[in-house]
């Protein structure tokens, strides 16, 4: 029994209870995974094997053409830059600013704190879809960019930039609140010895809270990146430059109404999904034992 | 002065953060109560109409039963994402080959674009050829109309909903499930616990505050669902699937009546709220 | 290394246009409808020449006439010309972009015109919108009666919109008789069927049915059934999804003699008489002749179409149904949509231009539509497209004519209503008949009570 090591949730401890879970994760997994399948398959499919039905399972004479078509299109490599800036910029504020202000809701004394955190979790389920026109009213007017007066008026504020499509998703109530949570986890007798040591706010979080916070930093990191990377419409409202399209903006050009040709769809969505898969593959490694911790609270 | 200058970074931690939440959520959010009351179109000249997008939406018979659609979706998404999600991050925990194939497949359905997914399923669930029905008709069961029946149409839905989210949910838990010191469990054994026992008495109560989180954000992602309908039903058959934002977004940018989808986005805000507070306080009942 | 695929990209485009009358050749040779490899390769080997020739005109051109280029500017272009519609906008843009050297043509593209919408309206609040666009008719109606848009008539140079502009098309531009946009192209409906399955079902593909009684005896013919009842063709399939339950809806409403609104647009008349017949028409079809089951083949489009996937033996068919069918291999018969006596209807869609009254550069948003609407741009975007083309003279054009299924949809545009429901609240009302269809259909409401519910939801979105 105590031959297994770091059992995690402690499930699945005798021979038999790990078959079945064995089979039954081999199941679920095959579940999944299926419809992706689906959709490579489809990807490698010509235009006249799509219109077959019931469809083939493996593309009867595969074929590189819809990628190689989807790579062609005008601006896939400005767009694939973009979406990389886009995504990037909005994962790195999200985890510098939500743990920030995760760490200060969770550890910290102050005034307000409540009320505040009341706040955000109120942000939290304000529905965005309705908002559209407003963010981008207020992106269009924030006063000295992009030639704005100190009103806001005059120039198109951030409207056509890198700044203007990271701005509304650099903080969110998510990330304050999933940081907060974790950080609430942490045994106080970690920083209460630092701060006996004389140890700042900032120091306590930068050396004790954040390399016991990688866990959920990954999970930060993994759902901001995601979120810009699959955003459709904020990037539509925010940029009207051909040259300032995501990747996003691109793919909804190919299914357009009557028109679409589903295996260009497919391999698109295929070729885009994958920058993804290698940040979830680099990213999911932080998802080990942490043995530092002795104790946590629940 | 150790509070005062405590207080004083705690201030400059959060001020960043809330600034922007401020700029791009709270004062857009108080706009879309003010529109409410107008009949704004951002094309016409706006007029004041008091409390009658209200009063048309509480006799909205279409918006009735997208707010019950929603309820609907919501409760059965929430509960069995979370649950899958528990299960799939205590299976993925374990060291074993293929681990992280294992849990990147789990995810996949996260990663891949909404587009594919909804035209996948909507294969699989296509009601003559599709392999759902062929499974059916093999155990001698009667085919169903998946996505075409009022009546089974949302919940099919929600089977899409959950393979998508289950991951999500995965990844969280298993960040919960690291700091979980194995000597915690190592203590349980040497009492002689079995591992039910483990798992209810030890790992659920210590994954609460994650538990916690993930319950209030699927309750929030879920009674705002709009991707998933806009790809796969269109709200169809007969409004069956349509829920409050997707009639939302067809009221402002279809119909572009913004004064009227503010008051539905007002109605949902509070909607969330309410089921928000039901849910933290049945999650502090069950004490999970 | 996007900008060499950039450069690319625009030298292709010029060449294309530094021979644009090569082009209308190589469109009249076109006689299958996907876009032939013969035509890309002629790029190519053209290209080698035009390059040359595109380098010395531009850098002489910018050397030369640097006054004029900054007098006629920047050039902002929206549109919704994306997937089919793609190749025959760029043709366009590129042959505009030679012809007006002078004007630098900064376009953007939008996957639909709901997408575009989102684009426009944010754009019109916040005064930073395009010079000039391309929309579905009912979203530009709804700018123009906001204000938003440049009234047209008479200020196109050698357009007479009343003259020259197919009639059926341009009533979808109107305040009153002032006209607020121009259409570059529109779609018009008709039946479609495959002829395969009709020559199978003993039918006479040359006689395709001229009334409803008709339709009826072909969808019933052309049904398959296994031996289990299980559906595997639909004779004729009622609609894929809303849009394709109220454009059935209106064709056989027009059939039996009735309209979607009353002569003045303030009073719907589709719960008359007439529509209950329409209705039950569809009903009886679905409940009554069995030709297709309830949810058949909802959901598909593109090459998820079932017509295209050969499920369904006809359908109500745009011309922008085209291309998917003739990928498809399907054998494609087309004929007009049959009235319930004798003859035919349809309707039309424009897609039109219009200039926001906030644009900054007017004239070169004018000479724009003033290209695109000339008859060789016309006859050239309809070809390409495989859309209708808005003006009358291109319509005649035998270089389009030589385009048999084209010129047939061109035919059906004729049959279509003098007085469409032109009104901005279209959309919705289009969703609200689509709900009163399906509701019958299902068999949640009798036609009668679904439509009468429908007519009492539409009426207070008349009062424009």
């Amino acid at each position: 029994m105590a031959t297994i090591k770091h059992t995690g949730g402690a499930l699945f401890q005798s021979g038999a209870e790990r078959f079945l879970a064995a089979a039954l994760l081999l199941f679920a997994a095959a579940v999944t995974i299926a419809p992706y399948l689906w959709m490579l398959s489809a990807s490698f499919k010509t235009g006249q094997e799509m219109y077959v039905f019931p469809p083939t399972w493996l593309p009867t004479a595969p074929n590189l053409g819809n990628y190689i078509e989807v790579l062609q299109l005008p601006y896939a490599g400005q767009q694939l830059v973009n979406s990389l800036i886009y995504a990037g910029g909005t994962t790195l504020a999200n985890l510098i600013l939500c743990s920030l202000a995760g760490y200060a809701f969770a550890r910290l004394e102050f005034r307000g704190r409540n009320a505040l955190f009341a706040l955000v979790l109120a942000l939290l389920m304000v529905p965005t879809q309705s908002q559209i026109i407003p963010v981008f009213l207020i992106v269009k007017h924030i006063p000295f960019a992009g030639g704005n007066d100190w009103l806001g008026n005059g120039g198109t504020g951030l409207l056509n930039t890198y700044a203007g499509l990271i701005l509304p998703n650099a903080a969110t109530p998510f990330g304050i609140f999933l940081m907060r949570q974790f950080f609430i986890r942490v045994p106080p007798e970690y920083e209460e010895s630092a701060r006996l040591d004389g140890a700042g706010s900032f120091a306590i979080f930068r050396k004790i809270l954040l390399p016991l916070s990688r866990p959920a930093l990954t999970v930060l990191a993994i759902l901001s990146f995601q979120q810009a990377w699959n955003d459709f419409v904020w990037p539509l409202i925010l940029t009207s430059t051909r040259d300032m399209g995501t990747l996003q903006t691109g793919l909804q050009l190919l299914h357009s109404g009557p028109d679409t040709r589903w295996n260009v769809v497919m391999a698109a969505a295929a070729l885009i999904t994958a920058p993804m898969i290698i940040v979830f593959l680099s990213a999911q490694r932080h998802f080990i034992q942490n043995f530092a911790s002795t104790g946590l609270k629940g | 002065m150790q509070r005062g200058s405590t207080a004083t970074s705690a201030y400059l931690f959060i001020a960043p953060a809330l600034f922007i939440l401020v700029l791009t959520l709270l004062l857009p959010a108080v706009l879309t109560i003010g529109m409410s009351f107008t009949n704004v179109t951002f094309l016409r000249p706006t007029r004041l109409v008091g409390l009658q997008n209200y009063i048309t939406l509480f006799n909205d018979y279409r918006f009735h039963q997208a707010v019950w659609n929603t309820i609907v979706y919501t409760v059965g998404v929430t509960i069995p994402t979370m649950f899958l999600g528990l299960l799939a991050a205590v299976a993925v925990n374990r060291r074993f080959t293929g681990r992280v194939a294992v849990r990147t497949i789990f995810y996949l359905p996260a990663l891949t674009s909404l587009i594919a997914c909804a035209t996948v399923w909507l294969y699989l669930y296509e009601p003559h050829a599709g392999p759902l029905n062929g499974l059916l008709s093999t155990l001698g069961l009667p085919r169903q109309l998946w996505l075409q029946n009022p009546n089974i149409a949302l919940g099919a839905l929600m089977v899409v909903s959950i393979w998508r989210d289950f991951g999500t949910a995965m990844v969280i838990y298993l960040a919960g499930l690291q700091d979980i010191p194995e000597y915690v469990y190592e203590a349980a054994r040497i009492d002689d616990a079995g591992s039910l026992t483990i798992f209810f008495r030890i790992t659920i109560p210590l994954l609460s505050s994650v538990t916690f989180y993930l319950l209030i954000i699927l309750i929030v992602q879920s009674f705002q669902v709009f991707g998933l309908i806009y790809a796969m039903t269109g709200g169809g058959p007969l409004n069956a699937t349509s829920t409050i934002v997707f009639q939302m977004y067809q009221t402002a940018f279809g119909f572009t009546r913004f004064g009227y989808a503010s008051a539905m986005s007002t109605v949902l805000f509070f909607t969330i709220l309410l089921f928000s507070l039901i849910g933290a306080w049945v999650a502090r009942k069950l004490r999970v | 290394m996007m900008l060499e695929k950039d450069s690319a990209e625009t030298l292709r485009k010029q060449s294309v246009s530094h021979y644009a009358n090569k082009e209308y050749v190589m469109s009249i040779d076109k006689s299958s409808p996907s876009v032939p490899s013969s035509t890309r390769r002629q790029f190519l080997q053209l290209s080698g020449a035009a390059a040359g020739a595109v380098f010395l005109s531009t850098s002489l051109g910018g050397l030369l006439s640097g006054v004029a280029q900054a007098a006629e500017g920047k050039l902002v272009f929206w549109s919704q010309l994306a997937g089919s519609k793609k190749a025959a906008g760029d043709s366009l843009e590129a042959a505009f972009r030679s012809a007006y050297p002078g004007i630098t043509l900064d376009s953007n593209l939008f996957g639909d015109p709901v997408q575009l919408h989102q684009k426009l309206l944010t754009a019109i609040s916040s005064n930073t919108a395009p010079d000039l666009f391309v929309q579905h008719w009912d979203y530009s109606l709804a700018y123009a009666y906001g204000d938003k848009l440049l009234k047209l008539d008479g200020a196109i140079e050698g357009l007479d919109l009343v003259q020259d502009v197919d009639p059926t098309l341009l009533a979808y531009s109107a305040i009153g008789d002032d006209h607020y946009s121009v259409p570059l192209y529109g779609t018009s409906r008709g039946f479609a069927f495959n002829r395969d399955y009709v020559k199978e079902a003993g039918l006479d593909a040359g006689k395709p049915p001229r009334n409803w009684q008709e339709l009826r005896d072909w969808a019933i013919k052309l049904t398959k059934r296994n031996s289990r009842g299980e559906l595997e063709v639909a004779g004729f399939n009622p609609f894929n999804n809303d849009e394709a339950a109220w454009s059935l809806f209106l064709l056989l409403l027009q059939g039996a003699g009735g309209s979607l609104l009353s002569q003045d647009l303030k009073k719907p008349t589709f719960a008359g008489p007439e529509g209950v017949k329409a209705l039950q028409f569809i009903y009886d079809l679905i409940h009554v002749d069995r030709v297709s089951d309830v949810g058949f083949g909802v959901g598909g489009t593109g090459t998820n179409h079932i017509f295209n996937q050969k499920r369904a033996a006809s359908y109500v068919a745009g011309n922008y149904s085209i291309n998917h069918a003739v990928n498809a291999g399907i054998d494609l018969g087309i004929s007009g949509f049959p009235k319930e006596q004798d003859g035919f209807t349809s309707f039309v869609d424009p897609f039109s231009f219009a200039v926001p009254a906030s644009a900054t550069n007017r004239p070169a948003a004018l000479t724009f539509i003033q290209f695109a609407l000339s008859l060789d741009r016309q006859v050239a975007f309809a070809l390409e497209s495989k859309n209708v083309p808005a003006l009358k003279a291109a319509q005649k054009d035998p270089r389009f004519l030589a385009d048999p299924l084209l010129a047939q949809f061109a035919e059906f545009s004729t049959y279509a209503p003098d007085h469409p429901a032109v009104v901005p609240t279209a959309a919705e009302i289009y969703n609200i008949i689509a709900q009163a269809v399906q509701q019958a259909v299902h068999q949640k409401a009798s036609p009668e009570q679904a439509l009468k519910a429908a007519a009492s939801e539409v009426e207070p979105l008349l009062d424009v």
